[in-house]
Parts: C-alpha cells; sequence; structure tokens
C-alpha cells in the first residue's frame, strides 16, 4: 500500500486547513457579495469565483497573514470591480447577459422580496455606496479601520471620514430603525 | 440617543437582519464543487468573443487600409508610356533596358583588324 510523501501530506493538511476556512467564511464571504452587488445569485457566484482565486493563492504560498476574512473580501472586490467595469449593453453582448439581462435577473431575485434585504437596501438609499460599506464592514462584520482601508483602498482617516458621514446620515433617518 | 447608543443600535440591527438574510441563502456547497465550476469564465466567453471578433474585422480594415493608402516604392507607376518624349526616353529611362539592340544582338560586333600588308621599296 502506497503512503503519502511528505510532500502530499502538506499539501493535504494545507487543503484541509483551506477547506476550514472556507467552511467558516462562506456565510460571510455571501453576505459581502451580496451587500456589494445587492443580487443573490450574482454574489454566490463571486463568492465561488473568490474561493477559487483564494484557493490558488493559498497552494502557491500567497495566503492571508492574519485573518483570512479581509484578504477574501478584498479579492471579492476585487472581482465586483473586475466585473463592473466589464459589464457591456447586452445588444453588444454576443452571450446575450449584458446589463439589460442583469436588469432582468435582478427583478427575479427571490432575495429582494425578504424583509431583511429590504432593511440592507433602505439603509444602503440613506448613503453613499461608500459609506454603506464601509459601515457594513465595521458594524456587521466588526473590522478595524486598518483593515477596512485595506478592502476598500482608503486610509484609516479616510475610513473614519466615511464611517461617521453614513452614521451621520442614518441620524437623520431614525425609520430605518423602527422596522 | 448618545453617539455610543446609536452604534450600539445600529451593530444590533445589522446583525440581527443579517442572521435572517442568512437563513434565506443556500449552505456552503462543497469545496470540490466550488473549485471546479467555472461559472465566471462562461460569463465572460460573451465578451471575450466580441472582443476577438470586434479585433479581427479591425484588424482587416487596418490592413486594407494601409495596402490602398501606402505610397508606391519605386517612384509614380502610373505615369502612361506615352507621355515620355522619344528624345529623352533613351536617357531618361530609369532602368537601363536589356532588350537594346546593342547588347541582345546575337550577332559580334565588328571588330578593327589590322592588316599589315609588305611595303614595296
Amino acid at each position: 500500500m502506497r503512503t503519502a510523501g511528505p510532500a502530499e501530506t502538506v499539501g493535504l493538511a494545507s487543503d484541509r486547513a483551506f477547506e476550514e476556512v472556507y467552511l467558516a467564511a462562506w456565510p460571510r464571504l455571501c453576505r459581502y457579495t451580496w451587500v456589494l452587488v445587492r443580487h443573490h445569485e450574482d454574489a454566490e457566484d463571486i463568492a465561488a469565483e473568490a474561493v477559487r482565486r483564494a484557493y490558488s493563492a493559498w497552494q502557491s504560498g500567497r495566503g492571508p497573514a492574519g485573518d483570512p476574512m479581509p484578504w477574501l473580501f478584498l479579492i471579492a472586490r476585487r472581482i465586483v470591480i473586475d466585473r463592473s467595469r466589464r459589464r457591456i449593453p447586452g445588444w453588444l453582448s454576443l452571450s446575450g447577459q449584458g446589463a439589460s439581462s442583469d436588469r432582468e435577473m435582478r427583478a427575479a431575485d427571490p432575495i429582494d422580496g425578504v424583509e431583511a434585504a429590504v432593511w440592507f437596501n433602505q439603509l444602503r438609499d440613506c448613503m453613499s455606496s461608500r459609506q454603506h460599506e464601509a459601515i457594513v464592514l465595521r458594524y456587521l462584520f466588526d473590522l478595524s479601520d486598518q483593515q477596512i482601508g485595506r478592502i476598500m483602498g482608503l486610509s484609516a482617516a479616510g475610513v473614519r471620514t466615511n464611517l461617521s458621514r453614513g452614521v451621520a446620515a442614518l441620524r437623520k433617518r431614525p425609520e430605518v430603525f423602527d422596522r | 440617543m448618545s453617539a455610543d447608543n446609536f452604534e450600539l443600535v445600529l451593530r444590533a440591527a445589522m446583525k440581527s437582519h443579517a442572521a435572517e438574510l442568512d437563513r434565506s441563502l443556500r449552505p456552503a456547497p462543497r469545496l470540490s464543487a466550488v473549485l471546479s465550476s467555472g461559472g465566471a469564465a462562461g460569463r465572460t466567453l460573451g465578451w471575450l468573443s466580441l472582443r476577438l471578433v470586434l479585433g479581427l474585422a479591425a484588424a482587416v480594415v487596418l490592413a486594407i487600409a494601409l495596402a490602398s493608402a501606402a505610397p508606391p516604392l519605386h517612384g509614380p507607376q502610373n505615369q502612361p508610356l506615352a507621355s515620355i518624349s522619344p528624345s529623352t526616353s533613351a536617357s531618361a529611362s530609369p532602368t537601363p533596358s536589356l532588350a537594346s539592340p546593342s547588347r541582345a544582338s546575337p550577332t559580334p560586333s565588328p571588330s578593327i583588324t589590322f592588316v599589315l600588308e609588305p611595303l614595296a621599296i
């Protein structure tokens, strides 16, 4: 019977470690990507792509130095930015998956009917998307200014500015918290 | 509501709504299924193929435009031959004619021969 060599053992242990990270991170990763794109299926698709990229980086020794969540969020955020830059009008897309079909898909998203999704959408309507993202990363995922800044490409002071402006905008809309 | 209290309320509201949202989401798929799926590749295929087609079309149009607009390499070639005057045609011809009689004649050119005759003294 063939036994695994030292390199294979290390690889299996690395895979197991990644799988643990994946299982713990998946719900939060999906939640974060949903906040970014506000569509359930797109969010899962982006989260899966982020996991694939993360696994590739993990295998080549470019894993996270500390907490893996900000690292995964950063990968997911880059995918969202890449896709929004690549988005083309439906009539130009040979596959028919352009902006118009995106709108049709958004209208059909069943998550939009969930009360929590309505609440998050209402929250976002109170402020800019950047302020909303900073607030979600702080109050939902409990990340520090530095971690948020690294994900969003901002300085710590820039993060604090976005947070304070977002909170100030929410203070003017207390009815949001009545739901 | 004080600043700290407001942030506490915001944090609690956000976490409770996120938990409700999580109940609507599917559980995490198996890692092997996630790693083997290629949804992004399928989605970007249309855009990539469009770019490929547009790039090829642009290259063809550019090649045709360059070919039609490029200047001739050896001076004007569309000048009618009849415009060259007969008096200057021999000297102004840019290329020597290989079909000139002196070169193309199969007969040898006449040579000068010296005939020594005995002197009558």
